[in-house]
């Protein structure tokens, strides 16, 4: 870890843990919920910033890597192996000690594939993906490539909403929680709000540290150099197609552990997840939060999902997000939260402060 | 140390140079002249690997380079600096110079690269007062000596420039060409590619002239810059002022 990161992140982990308390404190832990799901579709946010941001890539089909790592791990984990010890291949994984036992929630005792096995699974099949994916369309540049990642998120919608196996327009519920390690589990019980918040947390900050340092390093400065101009960072000996398939794996792999995660935590997941609006709002908030800035994203990623989880937009949910993006490009294309916009915001409120004083002196 | 035979390249269908041969020794300031769309700057792309090459052999140092990627070439000690300079406007000129470096450092060497820093910033003192400075926001010139300094940082034997005098003031075009020479003195080979036919014959040891994909005439600097037809495509004579 560089020394220029120790202060953001002592700051966030000191927020985290003061807004714990206050809640609970406040007997308000009901707000940890929302905000443990605004950390997690955070995380797909910080991929998505490493590669529209830094590597100039832009993706409108995070939604469906998302979706995918939720879908595995839905799929997978109520999976009733009880029911089918017959089969060779449910021999095999209880044989080799991959199933585990849980109890759903009408107290029934029920035999399922762990979720460190379905998370494996979900990472690899999301990373093939990206990878078998990516090396055609990662060849198109701007609006071809927004509009074929479009398409490969249409493409999984409409695969999720219309199987059987994903439960069509229903999705997947009744999810058994993700137990980890020291007692430790991601589920939906009331009585483990305050570990997920924790949990969420610890995800969060330790993409934010992975990716900053990735982004100072030898492999960052090419990626930001594949921003600036791809043909040059070519001549320099940057291997530019390899850089941006890694990039777009990379961040599909963020979007897919979230959706893991969040599934889990959620105790199930719907086509809607997979919805093209959500990438939309995904890459509205990269752009907020003002493209190449981690922490920006991070900021806005838990502040604007937050507001549109507790229901602040309303119905008007993906308006508000449509409009973010309309506005922000075309008045701040440099996001939100970047430093000019701060000393601006500090230049005004000394000024006011300056006027109150010379309005008292009078 | 280049050494290009009856080389074929193009977009898709378009052919652009047609059976280009030429050569550069070691120790030598080469320069390309020729007017827009004459093939001037695909042949060094060409080189560089950046257009793939459809005909014909490039030996870079006695290895054919010619069916190689980018940053293969880039290792084997032939940098491009890239026409319009094509700098990271949103990295900093530190950061521009040690993106140079890539292909030769792996791992983190920290105290190699500030070395090797030291080396560009004697040679342009004005990055070394821009360091931190946005490579946007930097002028023409400025740009300028960060693509050349970028390109050095990968220790390269031979180094292309593309058109390095375009958009830039004449005052700014001399110091340019001003060290171009010294990096010769320095023991480079340099490769220049140049529309401002008079400044580039001025610091070439010889020139090539290029038309439409094909080189029509090769001589010395002396010999190009006394040639006829050379002065008035190239040089701005008429055929009055030459026979006066």
């Amino acid at each position: 870890m560089r020394p220029s990161v120790y202060i953001p992140v002592a700051v966030l982990t000191a927020c985290i843990i003061a807004f714990q308390i206050i809640v609970s404190a406040l007997n308000r832990e009901f707000y940890l919920t929302q905000l443990t799901m605004s950390a997690y579709y955070s995380l797909v946010i910080l991929g998505l910033t490493v590669l529209m941001g830094y590597a100039g890539q832009i993706s409108l089909g995070h939604a469906a890597f998302f979706a995918m790592g939720g879908y595995t791990t839905a799929v997978l984990t109520t999976y009733n192996l009880a029911g089918a010890a017959g089969n060779p291949l449910v021999k095999l994984v209880v044989g080799l000690g991959l199933d585990t036992v849980s109890t759903n929630a009408y107290g029934a005792q029920t035999q399922h594939l762990s979720p460190w096995v379905s998370l494996v699974v979900a990472v690899c099949l999301t990373a093939a993906v990206a990878f078998l994916i990516g090396i055609p369309i990662l060849k198109l540049k701007g609006h071809y490539l927004a509009m074929a990642t479009l398409g490969f998120g249409i493409i999984v919608y409409r695969i999720v909403l219309g199987t059987r196996m994903f439960g069509e327009a229903d999705g997947i519920s009744d999810l058994p929680a993700f137990r980890l390690a020291g007692g430790l589990a991601v589920g939906g019980d009331p009585g483990l709000r305050v570990q997920n918040y924790y949990i969420a947390a610890f995800l969060l900050v330790a993409g934010v540290i992975l990716l900053t340092n990735l982004i100072d390093s030898r492999p960052g400065r090419a990626l930001r150099s594949i921003h600036g101009s791809e043909e040059a960072a070519n001549a320099m000996g940057v291997n530019t197609a390899r850089y941006k398939l890694s990039v777009f794996v990379l961040s599909a792999v963020f979007a897919c552990i979230a959706g893991v995660f969040l599934t889990h935590f959620n105790g199930g997941i719907g086509p809607s997840e997979a919805e093209v609006m959500k990438s939309v709002s995904y890459v509205a908030i990269v752009a907020v939060g003002g493209m190449a800035n981690l922490w920006g994203a991070l900021v806005m990623g838990v502040v604007l999902n937050y507001l549109s989880l507790r229901g602040y937009f309303g119905s008007y949910d993906e308006f508000v997000f449509g409009c973010i993006l309309i506005v922000i490009m075309l008045f701040m294309p440099e996001g939100l939260l970047i430093k000019e916009n701060f000393r601006i915001l500090a230049d005004t409120a000394v000024r006011i402060v300056n006027k109150c004083r010379a309005g008292k002196q009078e | 140390m280049l050494k290009i035979r009856n080389l074929n390249a193009g977009y898709g269908k378009l052919r652009v140079l047609k059976g280009v041969s030429l050569h550069v020794a070691p120790g030598e300031i080469v320069t390309i002249i020729g007017g827009n769309g004459s093939g001037k700057s695909t042949l060094l792309r060409t080189v560089a690997g950046i257009v793939r090459a459809q005909e014909g052999e490039i030996m870079l140092g006695g290895r054919d380079i010619s069916a190689d990627e980018p940053e293969t070439i880039v290792s084997a000690g032939c940098s491009l600096v890239p026409e319009g300079r094509l700098i990271f406007n949103t990295m900093t000129v530190r950061e521009n110079l040690s993106l140079g470096a890539y292909p030769r450092l792996r791992g983190d060497r920290k105290t190699d690269l500030q070395a090797e820093l030291e080396v560009i910033f004697a040679m342009f003192p004005r990055l070394r007062e821009r360091e931190y400075q946005l490579g946007g926001t930097l002028s023409g010139g400025e740009q300028q000596m960060l693509a050349i300094g970028r390109a050095l940082m990968a220790r390269p034997r031979l180094i292309m420039l593309d058109e390095p005098s375009m958009g830039l003031a004449p005052i700014i075009v001399k110091n340019i060409f001003e060290e171009i020479r010294k990096l010769r003195g320095a023991g480079n080979t340099i490769l220049l590619v140049e529309q401002n036919a008079r400044a580039a014959l001025r610091i070439a040891d010889r020139g090539y002239v290029i038309e439409t994909g094909q080189m029509v005439l090769e001589g010395t600097s002396e010999e190009l810059l006394n040639n006829n037809d050379v002065q008035r495509a190239y040089l701005g004579k008429e055929y009055r002022s030459i026979g006066e």
